[in-house]
């Protein structure tokens, strides 16, 4: 800038209008600047709030390539900025879930904001988590990319599905509870009724008012009075079955259905036999036993004839075993094969066959408290019943129970 | 109106010592209709097909193989005897049940636990019944 005085009008004019330009180019850089400063800590501003979340975030331009990743996704991912830089998100989370998840990319693209739940992120695949996908605008309202958020709701999620789970099994149990109570009302209802009537027909009978046959009456009324204590007794083994297990050990299956048949005592006539060699493995022996003895005893009580075979064998099935009790009896029609394992079932009159109905409810009570099945298939020899269970190697009530206990030494 | 054949009764009952009650109630009411007994559904629709108008049922709940609502979804859903007339009595004084047996069409639902030590009073309804109402199909 010049100093000297101006020596003529026209020079000081053209004095001022440097000066003027001079001013007017230095407030446009001062402008620039202040633009620039503030772009600068728009930035900063932004990756401070990217870095303090502790959530993956990414912001994917309009061909989904990684524009800008957060330390929290790079650390999960395993990568560096530069190498996540310009990958595109089918990279981050693969093929299969890029696909399933590509209509939610492509609504975001198209301005909307977005938000689901999802397993697996980027270095967790197990993990559950919450997505946000919200758009980013340019100045001309242009979408200009996505911002991508993801956060780790696993344990939320955890909770979640033990809620669903317990209430899964309180209906279950309410279900029983509506079931016992029914039962309750009719079936054992039905032999009380039979000893009131009988009690008031010898009487009568007795006072010569009527001419009934009172020895007779007699044999039903102790007949009744057994079947309603049976029905009682069978009713506490269901309210117990998976219950009252008893201890976790070793068990030799071989001896336990020994022991079984030899308590039966098979009448005459009847053979129970093991066919090859039955595992030992460790189980809790009390339930398992119970569920052979009602198998068994069923095949011997319901057999039309005199003389039967019931073989029980075992199959090998890697996390559990299939166990097999297979008599020559008359057999059960397919109509029934789900009826039978429900309470108080039974698919012959009580006077014809007495029997609780109950058996075939506790070994379904037991087996499936165990996480096994059973079911029934017609015997391979055209003739007679199959009753099939599996039983878990290692039984999954007693893993938790040490899982539990393996938790509470670590706290 | 009426022909003259006497109405069978078919018993649908698993429990012997309420078939000899019903049978005892007869007796007692001099009642020497003709009954036919079936332990179950299955056999009582087994029986049906013999079974020769007029006739009218009286059938419990809960038995075995096929239990009294089964039974009666049978007979209305069969060509020949969905025209029945049923009368339901049981132990079950479920809610439940009522509703299914009333939506399937019975005469009357009876509790046995009413009928005190006999079914006369039962029996004596389901006489009159008979005694008073037409009956469909009977030439």
């Amino acid at each position: 800038m010049t100093t000297q005085r101006p020596k003529t009008l026209k020079d000081a004019l053209q004095a001022l209008d440097e000066a003027e330009a001079k001013l007017r180019n230095f407030e446009d850089d001062t402008r620039v600047l202040r633009a620039k400063a503030t772009a600068t800590s728009s930035e900063a501003r932004f990756r401070m709030l990217a870095e303090g979340v502790p959530n993956h975030l990414l912001f994917l331009d309009r061909d989904l390539r990684i524009e800008f990743a957060n330390n929290v996704f790079l650390q999960a991912a395993g990568w560096t900025a530069e190498a996540a830089h310009g990958r595109h998100i089918s990279e981050v989370v693969g093929p299969e879930r890029y696909l399933a998840r590509q209509a939610n990319y492509e609504r975001a693209l198209a301005g909307e904001t977005i938000s689901y739940e999802s397993a697996g992120a980027a270095g967790d695949d197990s993990g559950f988590y919450r997505f946000t996908y919200r758009p980013s605008f340019d100045d001309s309202g242009q979408v200009r990319g996505i911002f991508s958020m993801a956060i780790d709701i696993s344990e939320r999620r955890k909770v979640e599905l033990e809620l669903e789970a317990k209430q899964a099994e309180l209906l279950r149990s309410n279900k029983d509870l509506e079931q016992f109570a029914y039962v309750a009302s009719h079936d054992l209802k039905a032999p009380l009724r039979a000893i009131e009537l009988l009690v008031q027909w010898i009487v009568e009978g007795l006072n010569g008012y009527d001419v009934n046959n009172v020895q007779e009456n007699l044999g039903l009324l102790g007949r009744r009075t057994q079947r309603l204590n049976r029905l009682l007794d069978d009713l506490l083994a269901y309210s117990r079955a998976g219950r009252k297990v008893g201890d976790y050990r070793q068990t030799n299956c071989q001896e336990l259905v020994l022991d079984v048949i030899q308590l039966l005592n098979p009448p005459e006539g009847f053979t129970v036999s093991i066919d090859g060699q039955l595992p030992t493995l460790e189980t809790f022996p009390t339930p398992l036993e119970q569920v052979f003895r009602n198998l068994i005893s069923n095949a011997i009580k319901h057999h039309p004839g005199p003389k039967g075979q019931v073989v029980v064998s075992c199959e090998d099935r890697v996390t559990h075993y299939l166990f097999a009790v297979r008599d020559d009896g008359e057999g059960i029609p397919a109509q029934y094969a789900e009826r039978v394992f429900e309470m108080f079932q039974t698919l012959k009159p009580r006077d014809q066959v007495e029997g609780s109905g109950m058996g075939l409810a506790i070994v379904n009570r037991i087996v499936q408290w165990q996480h096994g099945r059973v079911w029934l298939e017609p015997s391979p020899a055209g003739r007679g019943t199959v009753f099939k269970f599996e039983w878990k190697k290692r039984n999954p009530k007693a893993s938790t129970t040490e899982k539990q206990a393996c938790e509470a030494v670590n706290q | 109106m009426r022909s003259g054949k006497p109405v069978t009764i078919l018993l649908v009952e698993d429990d012997e010592v309420d078939v000899k009650a019903l049978k005892w109630a007869f007796d007692k009411l001099k009642i020497a209709n003709p009954v036919a007994v079936a332990r179950d559904g299955v056999e009582a629709l087994e029986l049906l097909k013999t079974l020769a108008r007029p006739f009218l049922i009286i059938t419990d709940i809960n038995m075995p193989r096929m239990n009294g609502i089964e039974f009666l979804r049978n007979v209305r859903a069969s060509k020949d005897y969905h025209d029945s007339i049923v009368f339901v009595l049981t132990t079950s004084n479920d809610e439940e049940d009522k509703i299914a047996a009333y939506n399937l069409n019975v005469a009357g639902y009876m509790l046995k636990s009413d009928m005190g030590t006999s079914f006369t009073r039962a029996i004596a309804l389901v006489e009159n019944y008979w005694k008073i109402v037409e009956f469909p199909g009977v030439g």
